[in-house]
């Protein structure tokens, strides 16, 4: 053969196939990245999710946890889906879910219900309303709640076996039927019909039977992707109960739908849930990937960012104490059937408030079932006239100004006295005292003595005190927002435009004017810090999940004036020693400490009668320890002590037990150092004047 | 085999036929090692999704065991526990404690600058210098 020939035909076959690959390489160059041929195959796979955040924790001094974001899942039928299947879904589910077959069927089954809508339809002057009747079906059906991951995964991971009975009897029908032997398709014919049929009929017969299969196989995939749907929920727990139930406040769903998988978002309601949202609350992330079968395709993920968590809110409260305190107050409330109870701990010298709880109260994990009024932080939203502790302000006030000292002596006009105007002044019935030092007169709760002292200022004075004290003015504490209805109340004089002698005499032993409970124990703890002010301190810090302290909050006065000089000071701390040795206090005297203290007393006003009432009462007790060197501020208030006896719904006899009890266990607890006159050698390892070790 | 029949010859030319195994060869190890990547490509992404819902399931569970332990070491709790195993624990008497002195390195006092004014109240008494807070406390 031509060598020349052979290599032409050589040649043209290699460049024949060369150009096939060629144009195969471009067509696939194109196909493939130009112009896709399925250019929404991506986007069947691509997956966007959305990546929770948690929601922060709080907690408290010591960093045990009081509220704590869990991920639980709830469980909804959708019976429109489920269809005929309810049996035997819930035979199913039912051991997966803890359930049994009888409890879970009625939540599948499907229900029609015909429901009328009446519709105003307004036409100029004309209003037509008509009825429009319209079918419902139930869907989206609660069916479980607080379902544990763990249970969701199994469930998740065992649902694709679910066979739906019909599909499991065509299947076998087909599967008999593809053997085409007569026997085995009359064996078909009578599983399904009950009757047998001629060749043609049993092959028609096998058709429509696949066809009926792959419609059931499409359903049955539904009954097993969403016919129970678990939507993640985040839930607000706290792990203590009831304790600083009303510190915390609560949480409540966003009424904004996330998209599916994401939890609902919870928003803070109350309390320090409500005041620090934004800052528990995190930043949710994103994922965009593919999925292919129920697997992610890792190595095509696109953008990966990370949930940042919410940051958490450490508190100044200690659970210990709070415990205490809450012990006490149930106690207190079977022993004096009180209609509301509050009390308060701070540490003087920097503002702390180490323990706070009110009764009623509520379990924040059950916030929907509490009333209303149960969820109000009384110490802080409800004001009410502080009665006889009110004269710590009045007599601080008169000292500082140099209208009297301690020892100065006061005609207490045994038990009334008439001022100038107004109504007389009276001291309790059979309590009247004659001369006696001013001491005397404030241990003894006279307020004969507090009116001829206060009415010795004039009203502005008496107000700028007020206001040095912290009343007639938020605090600034870090609680609900002012605009929540669970804010700060500021108290208040009504209509102070119009005061007159008779208002000012009454507002010196604490009657004319509204105050909250924390305003009372902070000025109380200012008298017990040398007349320093201090704002009160409920936060520490804000934290990161691993503890790195985000914000830190450290004590502030609440002025750079203090409220009263420290002579004043010593001089009330004498006066409220005195309270405690041997005027009203004397209840909530303690062995290893000095108390330091002063009862209130105060008749509420009748609504009714719009007086005075001789029933109802508000009685407090505010008082430090130990007297010397105040390490802790208590403050007990008792809203309409019952009266089971002379004087019981007295504050020392009310509250002073409930403080008592409080201190006593609390003092313990913080290893206070006993006051001086316990130091003996048997129990003082070195004699000592410095202040025991803080124990923080 | 034009070659051949010139050099008249019926040996097998080796250097072409170990030119075209490695060819096969290097195309063969490109293709098995590129399903192999992928297949390690996908094994790593199936350890890294298992890695990531075990670290949801711990991050949950540690939850679960931070607020179980909340509660545990409640006083209430405590409490209870005290009374079951009849432990017969009360707080310390005043003749039970004992206190020891530890010299505490105490700040020093803030500096008292210029008096300040007499406060501002109408009517006020003769004023006193304002003290800084006492040291120690």
């Amino acid at each position: 053969m031509d060598r020349s020939a052979t290599h032409r035909r050589i040649w043209l076959l290699a460049w024949g196939f060369g150009c096939a690959l060629t144009v195969l390489g471009v067509r696939l160059v194109f196909v493939q990245c130009v112009q896709p041929l399925f250019p929404d195959s991506r986007d069947d796979t691509g997956q966007r999710i959305i990546r929770p955040a948690r929601r922060g924790d709080v907690l408290d001094v010591r960093g045990k946890v009081l509220s704590q974001s869990r991920l639980f899942y709830e469980i909804y039928a959708d019976p429109v889906v489920i269809g005929t299947n309810a049996a035997a879904v819930a035979a199913y589910a039912a051991p997966i879910l803890g359930k049994t077959e009888a409890e879970l069927l009625p939540f599948l089954t499907l229900r029609l219900e015909l429901r009328t809508n009446w519709v105003t339809t307004h036409i100029g002057a004309l209003s037509l309303t008509n009825a429009v009747v319209r079918l419902y079906t139930n869907r989206s059906v609660l069916v479980v709640s607080n379902v544990e991951p763990s249970v969701v995964a199994r469930y998740r991971d065992s649902i694709t076996n679910l066979v739906l009975p019909r599909y499991a009897a065509l299947r076998l029908a087909v599967t008999e039927g593809r053997k085409k032997t007569p026997a085995a398709m009359d064996r078909v014919l009578l599983m399904l019909k009950g009757q047998g049929g001629g060749l043609k009929q049993r092959s028609q017969d096998l058709s429509r039977l696949r066809r009926e299969r792959e419609g059931l196989w499409n359903a049955q995939r539904e009954v097993r992707v969403n016919g129970l749907i678990a939507v993640p929920v985040e839930q607000r727990v706290y792990p203590l109960g009831i304790a600083a139930a009303h510190i915390l406040g609560y949480t409540t769903n966003d009424s904004v739908r996330p998209p599916r998988g994401v939890p609902i978002r919870l928003l803070g309601a109350m309390g320090i849930e409500n005041r620090f949202d934004t800052e528990l609350q995190g930043v949710p992330g994103l994922l965009e990937t593919h999925k292919a079968k129920g697997r992610e395709l890792v190595p095509l993920r696109g953008r990966d960012l990370e949930a940042r968590d919410g940051l958490n809110v450490r508190l100044t409260i200690d659970s210990h104490l709070q415990s205490i305190v809450e012990q006490a107050l149930d106690e207190a409330v079977l022993a004096i059937d009180p209609k509301a109870i509050t009390c308060v701990v701070v540490r003087p010298r920097t503002g702390e408030i180490l323990a706070l709880a009110n009764r009623p109260t509520y379990d924040p994990n059950q916030v929907r079932f509490a009333p209303v009024d149960h969820r109000m932080n009384r110490a802080i939203t409800v004001p009410s006239e502080p009665g006889s502790t009110f004269k710590i302000l009045t007599y601080a006030a008169g000292l500082d100004l140099g209208l009297a000292t301690i020892d100065d002596a006061v005609d207490c006009e045994n038990g009334r006295w008439q001022p100038v105007s107004g109504r007389p002044v009276r001291d309790m019935e059979g309590h009247g005292l004659g001369v006696v030092k001013f001491e005397e007169a404030f241990a003894k709760s006279s307020n004969v003595g507090a009116a001829k002292l206060g009415l010795r200022m004039s009203a502005p004075q008496m107000i700028a005190y007020m206001k040095r004290f912290g009343f007639l003015q938020r605090s600034g504490i870090m609680y609900s927002s002012r605009n929540n209805w669970g804010g700060e109340h500021p108290g208040g004089i009504p209509e102070p435009q119009r005061m007159n002698v008779e208002r000012q005499g009454r507002m010196s032993y604490g009657y004319g004017l509204y105050a909250t409970p924390l305003q009372t124990a902070m000025a109380a703890a200012a008298i017990a810090n040398d007349g320093v002010l201090m704002k009160p301190l409920l936060v520490r810090s804000v934290e990161t999940s691993d503890g790195r302290i985000v914000t830190q909050y450290g004590p502030v006065r609440a002025s750079s004036e203090p409220a009263i000089r420290p002579e004043t000071a010593a001089q009330m701390r004498r006066a409220m020693r005195s309270v405690v040795t041997d005027g009203t206090g004397r209840i909530t005297a303690l062995e290893e400490y000095d108390v330091a203290g002063k009862t209130g007393t105060a008749h509420k006003v009748d609504p009714l009668t719009r007086r005075q009432s001789n029933e109802k009462y508000t009685a407090t007790f505010v008082g430090f320890l130990p007297a010397d060197n105040p390490e802790l501020c208590i403050l007990v208030l008792a809203d309409e002590p019952s009266k089971r006896g002379a004087g019981s719904h007295f504050g020392g006899k009310a509250c002073g037990p409930v403080f008592r009890a409080i201190a006593q266990q609390s003092a313990s607890y913080l290893a206070l150092h006993p006051s001086m006159r316990l130091n003996s050698p048997s129990n003082l390892a070195q004699t000592t004047n410095q202040p025991a070790p803080r124990v923080n | 085999m034009a070659t051949n029949r010139r050099r008249d010859t019926e040996s097998v030319r080796m250097g072409v036929l170990v030119r075209a195994l490695l060819i096969c060869a290097l195309i063969a190890g490109l293709g098995i090692g590129y399903v192999r990547q992928n297949a390690e490509q996908m094994t790593m992404g199936r350890q890294i999704t298992d890695h990531e819902q075990r670290r949801e399931r711990l991050t949950r569970t540690l939850e679960g065991q931070r607020s179980t332990l909340s509660m545990l070491s409640s006083r209430p709790q405590l409490l209870a526990r005290v009374d079951r195993f009849e432990l017969a624990l009360t707080n310390a008497t005043a003749a039970q404690r004992l206190y020891v002195a530890v010299p505490v390195a105490l700040p020093s006092p803030r500096p008292v600058g210029p008096t300040p004014p007499v406060p501002s109240v109408p009517g006020a008494g003769p004023a006193a210098p304002v003290a800084t807070l006492r040291a120690g406390r």
